[in-house]
């Protein structure tokens, strides 16, 4: 009596499951999936200039002005350039701290702590505390002219401005990236490292040689995810330099929230969303066919 | 020179390294507490640029002025939308964690990904189209708009899953035959034997509102209800001359999270000791 047929049981194991994860479904629809079809929806229409405030098919004209604007070329280098600038010194920096606090050391659990300190920092007070830091009469400006240095633009200034703000997000992100990558090294086996330095590797070679061949996967995912999170940097631009000076940190992310607010173009705005979304997909799929696995 | 003194070299270069990099991190952040505290006068006469590091003088009038604006008001925003965001965050990732235990079918197990997956692609890009998606909803300006985005969190369910595969079938099995339904399973035993993962959980679930901006920004228009992030933006600028109260409000930003932290770490630890399960 109590066999069921196994149509039957399938069926009540997926009323279970839809059951429980319900909730997590109905907000992936409704927070992830109505805003990416809103805003795919969006990029290939226009205001109807007969029609009050509806709206009209536009075919590819958000894209066709967007790629023929110099104004969007010019945000297209600065986000790439911003990537290239932020995200290689945190790849770098993370390593090196994760590798320098496995080293032994007096007080290193202290040490690490304090290098994963300004992760703790909300984005917002890190922009407070470096905008008050590196404005043209601020601390750093003194202590380079109690140094006898020339006092330097930092974000007021079209060439320092979008180097100061990548500065600004490592200096925010490397201890959060350097957690991972210390379980990483954690995780290699203690008789590779000693059998490397058997054979006579010097730290250098044994570094390049062994260490890093081995924290690929950690390295992949901290290049990947914080790849991600560049890309989406918001609160410093906004706050700082509010894109400037003269376009120099206008980044794609920074570009499309203030088309869609300041400028209240909806449409042109989802285009450069499709166009963000396009190229970070890009960029992380590059990542990963470059350093990827092969197997 | 001998093998021991390259050595004892190798390690003394290290550690001047060590602290050399930790004070990158250190000092700023120690500037950061002493310029909250200064008194504002002392500020606008120091000339030295030690003085910026010595704390020479205690003052409260950056706090004072902060919550004369009513900087409290948008901090109590922000914790009810974090204390939102980590019970409604902890429901939905726990029940859908559940589901994809108990459940084993092919459909699980795409489900599993595509949950974990969309929920960490980015959210901030998302959330320029999800202005419109929300209003038309009737859904902008109030706790619910601020927390609904962030309920669903990748990571989450992704740590409570592997929490609940390593809680033992057979315990599960002998429940069942109890006659304990698959509610009372989740409430009684997954759950309780999860205490880990789910502080863990529902400490990245606080973050990321804590640590939100744009989507606040964006949604939150009735200055009433702004969080403890925008409320700083809109009264700081560059070269606005209130750095005192810039400063205690992101101390206050800093603070409140680190002193949850360690309250829950103390727990956690607790709690692992007690159930002798780890």
């Amino acid at each position: 009596m109590s066999r069921r047929t196994p149509g039957v049981r399938r069926g009540a194991r997926t009323g279970v499951l839809l059951a429980f994860t319900g909730p997590a479904l109905a907000l992936l629809i409704l927070t992830r999936l109505a805003p990416e079809g809103y805003s795919l929806v969006a990029s290939f229409e226009k205001v109807d200039p007969f029609g009050s405030a509806s709206w009209t098919f536009a075919g590819w004209d958000n894209f066709r002005r967007l790629f023929t604007s110099a104004a969007f070329w010019q945000v297209l280098g600065v986000t790439v350039w911003f990537v290239v600038l932020a995200s290689p010194v945190i790849v770098v920096g993370s390593l090196f701290l994760a590798w320098l606090y496995t080293r032994t050391m007096p007080m290193r659990g202290f040490w690490r702590t304090v290098a994963f300190l300004p992760s703790a920092i909300p984005s917002l007070g890190l922009t407070v505390m470096w905008g008050v830091a590196l404005k043209p009469t601020g601390v750093l400006n003194n202590v380079l002219e109690a140094l006898g240095l020339p006092a330097q633009g930092f974000y007021s200034s079209t060439a320092q401005a979008l180097p100061t703000i990548a500065l600004i997000t490592a200096w925010g992100g490397v201890g959060y990236w350097m957690v991972f990558l210390i379980a990483g090294l954690l995780d290699i086996p203690r008789e590779v490292l000693e059998a490397a330095r058997m054979d006579g590797a010097s730290p250098w070679r044994e570094f390049f040689s062994v260490v890093v061949p081995l924290l690929r996967r950690p390295l992949l995912f901290v290049l990947v995810a914080n790849t991600v999170w560049v890309f989406q940097i918001y609160a410093p631009i906004q706050v700082l330099t509010n894109g400037g000076p003269s376009g120099a940190t206008s980044t794609l992310m920074f570009d499309t929230v203030r088309t869609a607010t300041v400028y209240s173009n909806q449409q042109q705005a989802m285009a450069q969303m499709v166009v963000l979304l396009v190229l970070l997909g890009a960029t992380v799929a590059a990542q990963f066919a470059l350093l990827g696995e092969r197997e | 020179m001998t093998a021991l003194a390259r050595k004892r070299a190798r390690r003394y270069g290290l550690t001047v390294l060590g602290v050399l990099s930790g004070l990158v991190f250190l000092v700023p952040v120690w500037w950061l507490v002493v310029a909250a505290f200064r008194d504002p006068t002392e500020a606008l006469s120091s000339t030295s640029v030690l003085d910026t590091l010595i704390p020479r003088s205690f003052s409260f009038a950056g706090f004072r002025s902060a919550i004369e604006d009513g900087y409290l008001r948008a901090v109590g925003v922000s914790l009810a939308a974090a204390a939102g965001t980590v019970v409604g965050g902890l429901a939905v990732s726990s029940l859908a964690a559940y589901g994809f235990v108990a459940v084993r079918t092919r459909l699980s197990r795409v489900l599993f990904v595509v949950v974990v997956a969309s929920f960490l692609l980015p959210f901030e890009t998302l959330s320029v189209p999800l202005v419109p998606v929300f209003s038309r909803l009737g859904l902008s300006d109030g706790l619910p708009a601020l927390i609904l985005p962030a309920l669903g969190n990748g990571l989450a369910v992704f740590n409570l899953r592997q929490a609940f595969l390593s809680v033992p079938l057979e315990l599960a099995e002998a429940q069942h035959m109890d006659g304990a339904g698959h509610l009372r399973r989740f409430w009684h035993l997954y759950l309780p034997l999860s205490r880990p993962a789910l502080i863990g959980s529902g400490m990245i679930l606080f973050v990321s509102q804590w640590d939100s901006y744009l989507w606040p920004l964006l949604i939150i228009s009735d200055n009433h209800n702004v969080t403890a992030s925008v409320a700083i933006a809109s009264n700081f600028g560059p070269l606005s001359s209130h750095t005192q109260r810039a400063f205690a409000e992101v101390l206050v930003l800093v603070v409140i999270p680190a002193v949850l932290l360690l309250f829950t770490q103390r727990r956690l630890i607790a709690s692992s000791s007690t159930s002798g399960i780890r």
